[in-house]
């Protein structure tokens, strides 16, 4: 169901950081504005959202950690007793909160509190929320990391999706042999190796807190490295090629051959080892709303750097070209330039 | 189809040729084989061999002769400025073939007779299905040699060759990493074929799949 809705995100995401303005001409103002939206509300959504447990979450961090860690819990009102998202009921003492506090958490009908056990009730340490309209939930072994989800898994997509994108472009430019589908498949790996190395660092750094290390031998980790090093090796490639169009052509073929690799790391490879990574993942209304919205908006994003670089890109292409025009102009050479086309008046000034 | 049958051999028959007029490759592959062998054994000494173990060894050696032999097939026309004669002379398609087979053959010899030479000089280190290892290193070679021919040819005009050949063909080669390794540690740990089986027709299918993308990808590369 996760996976479901994230790979439709991703698709809505790929349609509309194509279709509108496509890789070379300037983003509608309508799209930057829909785009900054979805990012700013993702940040704030993805960090803001307060998260509280259950009961039962509660108990095990206390026996994991020791008696006296506070824990937040989300809680609706009973008579008078509190009932946890789980359906159990606790009696909570509201002493230790200053009077102020304990009045608005008594006339409230759901509260976040930080509890801890005293005996066989729970002691409320401090009042996080009173009607708090969104939460999620507390997942004991990963807390406050659980938010990392909503950045990690897009950037990881994304990076695999920008290599359909670059050899989508390698692909046409071996058919056309027109040195902008160059331009836009490097640029598409460029901003996908950041996408990568996003994932690849992220990943490793939640690993270290969750599994132990910062390399567990996990599939996904294995498959994530392989595609970093695909596009290190492009890139590598493609410095060492001395010629615009030695470079455009060989370095498309090697994207092209890479298919095999990368397909083998996504499809076969996880299949054959065990993996740590969940695979049925299950999140709360809230954290299953913005998880398809994080991946549309880090798509966008991953399309409107890629807009940029190849606009950059080809802007000093054409500036080569336009020299090179020029000095055959000068020499009174027969030699005709075979394309001088340079962004119109008008896009030079919206870029 | 018989003419890029006829072309192909007569690549095929080109490199031999090119390659026996000074003997100077065959004889330095087979000083590469043994020298590679009693770098093995020095660095072994007596210590038991584990299955992981052995696999690791014969996988390692089996990449450091395919990296250093294998991946000049392009290079050397480049550098004799023999590369438009070949072009002028054959299709992309019989090149490619031709090279190849070559590379195979190649291929298969050298780790046949360095896999032989292993098992022997170091007794007991491989306790299982013969005919498994054989199947192995075949499946292997064949896989190196594809992988090695069109990294090769991607690199023929490249400025940086040596260090760029492992660099590019490690992506390639790594499902075979995976796959080869496992394989062999099952064998070296004295199982038959049917349980090497499962990986070994993973990796025949890869191989089979790589060679026909290389083939398709080469004539993109071959044409100017």
């Amino acid at each position: 169901m996760t996976a479901a809705l994230l790979s439709f995100a991703v698709i809505i995401g790929v349609f509309l950081g194509l279709l509108f303005g496509g890789l070379d001409r300037p983003k509608p103002v309508w799209w930057k504005v829909m785009t900054s939206i979805l990012l700013v509300g993702l940040v704030i959504f993805g960090f803001g959202i307060p998260m509280g447990g259950s009961f039962t979450a509660a108990e095990m961090i206390r026996d994991a950690e020791g008696g006296d860690v506070a824990v937040p819990v989300w809680v609706s009102k009973g008579d008078g007793t509190y009932l946890d998202r789980s359906g159990q009921t606790r009696t909570i003492d509201f002493s230790r909160l200053d009077a102020g506090e304990r009045e608005s958490a008594m006339g409230a009908e759901s509260l976040i509190v930080t509890v801890t056990p005293e005996g066989d009730h729970w002691s409320a340490e401090s009042l996080e929320w009173v009607d708090p309209p969104m939460t999620f939930p507390l997942i004991p072994a990963l807390r406050e990391r659980a938010r990392n989800i909503f950045f990690h898994v897009p950037a990881a997509w994304i990076a695999t999706m920008a290599w359909f994108v670059a050899a989508f472009y390698a692909l046409r430019y071996t058919r056309r042999k027109d040195i902008d589908d160059d331009v836009r498949a490097s640029s598409a790996a460029a901003v996908g190796f950041l996408f990568c190395a996003t994932a690849t660092i992220s990943g490793s750094i939640w690993s270290r807190f969750d599994w132990g290390s910062f390399w567990n031998w996990d599939p996904r980790q294995v498959s994530i490295v392989v595609v970093l090093m695909i596009f290190g090796a492009y890139f590598a490639l493609r410095s060492a090629l001395e010629t615009r169009e030695v470079r455009a052509r060989i370095s498309s073929v090697y994207i092209l051959l890479m298919a095999l690799p990368v397909l083998f790391f996504i499809g076969v490879f996880p299949r054959l080892m065990k993996t740590l990574h969940p695979n049925n993942l299950t999140l709360n209304t809230e954290m299953s709303l913005l998880f398809p919205v994080a991946a549309l908006a880090l798509t966008l994003l991953y399309f409107w750097l890629t807009n940029l670089t190849v606009r950059i890109r080809l802007f000093s292409v054409r500036r080569e070209e336009k020299r090179y025009a020029s000095i055959m102009d000068r020499d009174g050479s027969s030699v005709q330039p075979v394309k001088v086309a340079m962004p119109s008046e008008n896009e030079r000034h919206e870029g | 189809m018989t003419r890029v049958v006829r072309q192909s051999l007569a690549v095929v028959q080109k490199e031999l040729r090119s390659e026996l007029r000074n003997r100077f490759g065959l004889n330095s592959m087979g000083m590469f084989i043994v020298t590679l062998l009693l770098v093995l054994l020095f660095s072994v000494g007596r210590t038991h061999l584990t299955p992981s173990i052995t696999a690791a060894l014969l996988f390692i050696s089996f990449y450091v002769m395919a990296v250093s032999g294998l991946g000049r097939t392009f290079l050397a026309e480049q550098e004799r400025g023999t590369i438009l004669l070949l072009r002028s002379a054959t299709s992309g398609s019989a090149v490619f073939i031709g090279k190849l087979l070559y590379n195979i053959g190649l291929s298969l010899l050298s780790n046949l007779i360095f896999v032989a030479l292993f098992v022997v000089v170091i007794p007991g280190v491989w306790t299982g299905s013969v005919a498994g290892l054989i199947l192995a290193t075949v499946v292997l070679s064949v896989g190196f040699a594809a992988a090695l021919t069109i990294v090769s040819a991607l690199l023929a005009r490249a400025a940086e060759k040596g260090m760029l050949t492992a660099v590019l063909a490690l992506p390639i080669i790594l499902p075979l990493v995976f796959l080869g390794v496992e394989i062999l540690g099952t064998g070296a740990g004295g199982k038959g074929l049917t349980e090497m089986g499962p990986e070994l027709s993973i990796m025949a299918t890869y191989t089979i799949v790589l060679v026909a993308l290389s083939f398709v990808l080469f004539d993109l590369i071959w044409k100017d």
